[in-house]
């Protein structure tokens, strides 16, 4: 589990400063690494925080929904791995809206979409992993 | 269940996007001259292709503000999110 930070993308940033709204400010959120997952994974309360807009859709499979995809909505967001030496921007990234947080208890899955961006070790004799970016 | 059949089973719900979706699939054919790129859709109007995803999402937001628009990769089959953990996707 890591902390990002999620704020609207730099593109949705100057929409909405061109048109006189006000931008949300950057939200912090707890986010879990998820090698099972193919795309990155957001709760509700990030879309409501940052007042998004679907600008996708896709469909989506997990162990909850059979074999049926469901489609869901895109949003693109900033998405920034902070540490105290380094931060990784990635920006304009695209977010599947999911239920997290109440279940599961963070507001962001991590997934490999963002990972390909990093090197994740896992060092399971020891039971640690290093993600370097 | 190939995966295209998997994608034709996609419930169909109303979104925001649907308008979007629906052009999208109806011009799927003569967009696939050119597959990989990224097509930016405005209710039923091709508003243009683009190499990035970023580069359509920014003309995207300079042309319509935020009212909804659809960024889409152009390929025969669109990518399905395989997520192995237990959640519950939001219905677009």
């Amino acid at each position: 589990m890591i902390d990002v930070l999620i704020s609207v993308s730099s593109a949705r940033s100057a929409a909405l400063a061109a048109a006189g709204g006000p931008i949300p400010p950057p939200m912090k959120a707890r986010a879990l690494i998820d090698t099972g997952a193919s795309h990155t994974c957001v709760d509700p309360v990030v879309v409501s925080n940052l007042s998004l807009s679907a600008t996708g859709v896709i469909p989506m499979i997990t162990p909850s929904t059979g074999s049926t995809p469901i489609n869901c909505n895109q949003y693109d967001v900033q998405v920034s791995l902070v540490h105290a030496d380094h931060t990784l921007v990635l920006d304009a990234v695209p977010v599947t809206e999911s239920q997290l947080q109440q279940a599961q208890g963070f507001e962001m899955l991590l997934g490999r979409d963002i990972l390909s961006k990093c090197v994740l070790v896992y060092h399971g004799d020891i039971n640690l992993y290093s993600l370097s970016f | 269940m190939s995966e295209q059949a998997v994608q034709n089973n996609a419930k169909s719900m109303a979104s925001p996007l649907s308008a979007e979706v629906q052009a999208f699939e109806k011009m799927l054919p003569e967009l696939m001259k050119h597959a990989g790129k990224f097509a930016l859709i405005h209710g039923n109007t091709l508003a243009g292709v683009y190499t990035a995803y970023e580069d359509a999402l920014k003309i995207g937001y300079e042309k319509y503000g935020v009212t909804p628009f659809l960024v889409r990769k152009i390929a025969q089959t669109q990518h399905i999110a395989f997520i192995s953990r237990m959640i519950v996707p939001c219905p677009a």
